[in-house]
This record gives structure tokens, C-alpha cells and sequence, in this order.
């Protein structure tokens, strides 16, 4: 697994962790975050049970685990949420964030260790972290993908984690970075036509986010957005029309066939 | 993942799926122990149609082995108890042991880096981590003498998360372990069962050979008891040999730790 520090400045840094070349193939890539301010450290998204060892083993290159304070878990999927239990078995003073309408659902997850969760209500919240208290904030993004997400905006780096929004499905070796917007839209789009329920919901996120104005969006798969792509990102996602599943007429017809099939048995 | 962790992790899949077995096979008992109940009744009321001498011993016979089912149902459901415990612990230990990987993986993984920046012969295979003695000196080892101070923090801490949760697992080990030897207590008083099951269908099928040509019906239902009757000893067979195979492979998992 790599890692990469992504902002460094006034005791306070990103880091992303990803591109696991151990991991198999089965397992979908997806990058992790640590915030580290004043020694104390905040895992985004800290994803699932299968790569729980190799984000383990690479995040001591930065931190002492000792000084996790805080995890936050932008919604419920299992590569975001199935190793909440090993990381506050590790760490049992940690505080864990998530929506309120998943706690019950993640707590499934204990694999024989108590996960208790903070739930996050539907507005967001703010969150401290570090001896001088630099806050972060939890920024509503409902329906993009999940019904109960999150984004979190760091005004201190001027970073916001996006979650599902502006992930992509991309090759081992991509870049950490996006550096040819057109050609990473081809990856993009398929994710979020499937995964994102609401182009509603996704126009009010991009509204929220327009307003944040940050000057990096790292999203949980695929590459990171800085500079102008940011701009770019927003405006792509602006005419997104997602939450369809229209499969032609050729695919109505066979799924025709198909349910005709079913109902005889 | 390391050859005496993978090992490891091998052996517990087994004694895992032996738990399911062992489960598996006290619930088909009562079925069995069922069957033959019924088989025992139609034997009374066959011989009771014979109105002969032979008949009333047919019916004796056909009615202490309708007893053995009642007799031994409580020891199968003390024996269904135990073995559900005793699936419930080696599943608990199974979850244990999937813990364990992760954070010894991360460990070994974090071992092997440190190891490669310092000037030492050591490998991470060099550390026996499922031995909590070895665990609980880990930081101390002279391998790790020029650490890091993170990395030293991070070893102890990784260190002692593994050692617990071994200790954990031996504990769970040790618990499936008791709750294996009193399944086997039970099936032993089930199995002597068994062979008076055994004796009295034997009983049963000298006494009907004696029936006239017209009366030889009989001969088939207690063909059937013989049959039921085998597949009691079967099944209690396979559970002891399931049982005695698990009771070795925990054994086996207790000690491999300590190598």
C-alpha cells in the first residue's frame, strides 16, 4: 500500500493511503485518509476487514496508533465500515462518527467487540481534533450515495473528503492526482450514473460544496481533484442526470423473457 | 501470512467445521432415536396379532426397546445442549482467530519494515507471534534496538493487541475443549444405549425366526429395526470419532502456540 502526503503545513497534515498492489483483485481499491493536527490523528473512511492489516502497517509510517482520536465513517458500506471493530478494539478510546441511521446497521460489524458509534445527526456537526482544537466539519451529502452520508471539510488545509462523490473506477496504477479531467470522466461516469440515487440531492450537494469553495475534493476510490479540476469536478457533477436505470428496450424485453420464466416454475 | 500462522489458521477451519458435525449429528439422533420408537410400536401391535406365547415375548421385547428413546431422550437433548455450546465457542474462537490474523498480519508486516531499515540478520519470520511469552517481550528483543520511538510504540501496542487476543482464543480453546470431553461423556452413556437397542433387536429377530410361514410379515419390520438400529451405532460412531478428532486438533492448536 502507498501513502502520500497531500497537505503539510502549521502542524497539520493529510495523508492518503491507497493503489494496495497486495490487495486481491476481488476487493474493490479505495484510498484512505488520516488528518494529523497536533499529533493527534483522524482516519477518513478507514475502509474494509480485507485491507485492515496492509492501512494498519502503512499508517504507522506516520502516526503512533496511540494517537488516533477519531474515525469517521462517511456512510455504511462494508469498504468504508467492516473494520470499525478492529480499529476500536486497537484503539478503544477512539471516537467513531457516522450517520445516526447506520449506527445499529455498523454495529454488525463487531466481530465480537462492542462498536459503539456517535451518531451524527441529519444537519452535520463539527468535530475537534489536535491540542489546539482545529475543527472539522461534517457536511450533509444524504443520497450521494448513501441515504445517510457525510462529507468532511477541513477549513485548516481547505480539504474536503467527498466519500462515493467523484470516486472512480481506476486501473492499479493511476496517478494519485488527476491530471487529465476529459479522460477521468470516462471512469467517473458509470460510478456515479449506478451508485448515485439523486440528481437532486447531487445538485444540492454541489451547491453546499460551491459554497465551501475547497481547493482539493479526495474522494474514496479513484483520483484526487485540486486546482481548477475542482471547479471542473462541480460542474461535471452539476449535469449529471443519475437515479435512472433505463436498460433499452432490448434488455426490457429479455428481462421479459426472463420473469415470464420465473412465474412458469 | 506466515507458514505457522497459516497453519494455524488451517487448524482452526477444521475444529470449526467438526463443531458443525458434531451439531449436525446429535440432532439426527433424535430423528433416529424417533424412528425407532415407532418401529418398536408397530412391533407391539404386530405381535400383539399373533395372540401366541411368542406373541407376549414379541410384545415385551418390542416394548422395552420402545422405552430406550424415552430413556435417552434426555441425555440427547443434554447432548444436543452441549454441542450447540460447543459450536457457539469454536464459532466465538473462529471470529477470534480472524481478529488475530488481521492484527498479526499488521504486526509481522510492520516487523518486516522495521527489520529492513535495521542492520540485523532478524527476519519477521524469526518470531513465533502466536506465543504470548514472545509477544509480551517483543519490544525488548535486541532486533528492535535502534527503533524508532513510533515504531517502538506501535510494536508494543501491536504486540499486546495480538497477545490478548491469543490468550483470548486459548481461553475459547480451552472452554470447547471441556465442553468436547463432556460431549463425549454423554454419547458414551448414549452409546450403551445403543448396544441394548442393539441386543434387543437381536432378541427380537431369534424370537420372530420362530414364527409359522404365515406370521413371517413380522420379520420385515424387524428388519427394519436392525437397519435403524445400525444407523444408531453409525451416527454414534461418527459423532465419537468426530469428537476424538477435535479433541486432537485442540490439543494439537493449545500446544502450537507455545512452539
Amino acid at each position: 500500500m502507498k501513502s502520500e502526503i497531500i497537505f503539510d503545513g502549521d502542524n497539520h497534515k493529510w495523508i492518503v493511503l491507497g493503489r494496495d498492489p497486495e490487495k486481491s483483485e476481488e476487493v474493490i481499491d479505495t484510498n484512505e485518509y488520516i488528518i494529523v493536527s497536533d499529533g493527534q490523528a483522524c482516519l477518513l473512511d478507514p475502509g474494509g476487514i480485507e485491507i485492515f492489516p496492509q492501512v494498519l502497517t502503512e499508517i504507522t509510517r506516520h502516526i503512533s496508533t496511540d494517537n488516533i482520536a477519531c474515525i469517521i465513517s462517511s456512510h455504511q458500506d462494508p469498504d468504508i465500515s467492516s473494520s470499525l471493530a478492529m480499529w476500536t478494539d486497537l484503539c478503544p478510546n477512539v471516537k467513531v462518527y457516522c450517520s445516526w441511521i447506520w449506527t445499529g446497521f455498523i454495529a454488525h460489524f463487531g466481530m465480537g467487540t462492542k462498536l459503539s458509534l456517535i451518531g451524527v445527526p441529519d444537519e452535520g456537526m463539527e468535530i475537534p481534533i489536535g491540542a489546539s482544537r482545529s475543527n472539522i466539519y461534517l457536511v450533509p451529502a444524504h443520497y450521494c450515495h448513501s441515504s445517510g452520508n457525510f462529507s468532511t471539510y477541513d477549513p485548516k488545509s481547505e480539504i474536503l473528503f467527498s466519500g462515493d462523490i467523484g470516486a472512480a473506477l481506476i486501473p492499479p496504477d493511476y496517478p494519485m492526482f488527476v491530471d487529465d479531467f476529459d479522460r477521468h470522466t470516462k471512469l467517473m461516469e458509470k460510478f456515479h450514473l449506478r451508485w448515485m440515487p439523486s440528481t437532486n440531492a447531487l445538485k444540492n450537494w454541489v451547491k453546499r460544496v460551491r459554497m465551501i469553495n475547497p481547493k482539493m475534493i479526495c474522494p474514496q476510490h479513484g483520483a484526487i481533484f485540486r486546482g481548477e479540476n475542482v471547479t471542473k469536478l462541480l460542474d461535471w457533477l452539476d449535469r449529471l442526470d443519475v437515479g435512472k436505470w433505463d436498460m433499452g428496450a432490448e434488455v426490457t424485453d429479455l428481462n421479459k423473457t426472463v420473469w415470464m420464466k420465473w412465474k412458469k416454475r | 501470512m506466515s507458514l505457522i500462522t497459516n497453519n494455524y489458521m488451517n487448524e482452526i477451519s477444521k475444529v470449526f467445521a467438526i463443531g458443525v458435525d458434531v451439531l449436525n449429528g446429535t440432532r439426527s439422533l433424535k430423528n433416529i432415536s424417533l424412528d425407532l420408537k415407532l418401529l418398536a410400536i408397530n412391533g407391539i401391535v404386530q405381535a400383539a396379532k399373533i395372540g401366541t406365547n411368542q406373541g407376549q415375548s414379541l410384545i415385551t421385547l418390542s416394548g422395552f426397546l420402545s422405552d430406550l428413546p424415552v430413556q435417552i431422550a434426555p441425555e440427547l437433548e443434554e447432548l444436543e445442549q452441549v454441542s450447540a455450546q460447543f459450536a457457539r465457542q469454536l464459532t466465538l474462537c473462529s471470529i477470534a482467530v480472524r481478529r488475530y490474523l488481521n492484527y498479526s498480519e499488521a504486526l509481522r508486516n510492520l516487523i518486516a519494515r522495521v527489520l529492513k531499515y535495521s542492520r540485523t540478520a532478524y527476519t519477521a519470520d524469526d518470531f513465533n507471534l502466536l506465543d504470548p511469552k514472545v509477544l509480551a517481550k517483543l519490544a525488548n528483543h535486541p532486533a528492535f534496538k535502534n527503533v524508532t520511538q513510533n515504531d517502538r510504540e506501535n510494536i508494543i501496542r501491536f504486540a499486546s493487541k495480538n497477545q490478548k487476543v491469543i490468550e483470548l482464543i486459548n481461553d475459547l480453546l480451552y472452554d470447547a475443549h471441556t465442553l468436547m470431553n463432556k460431549a463425549s461423556k454423554k454419547l458414551d452413556s448414549i452409546k450403551r444405549n445403543g448396544f441394548i437397542a442393539n441386543y434387543m433387536g437381536s432378541n427380537i429377530l431369534i424370537e420372530s425366526s420362530y414364527l409359522s410361514s404365515d406370521q413371517k410379515s413380522f420379520s420385515g419390520l424387524v428388519e427394519n429395526i436392525k437397519n435403524i438400529v445400525k444407523i444408531l451405532d453409525e451416527q454414534l460412531m461418527k459423532i465419537s470419532e468426530d469428537l476424538s478428532y477435535g479433541d486432537s486438533v485442540i490439543t494439537t492448536l493449545i500446544k502450537l502456540k507455545s512452539k
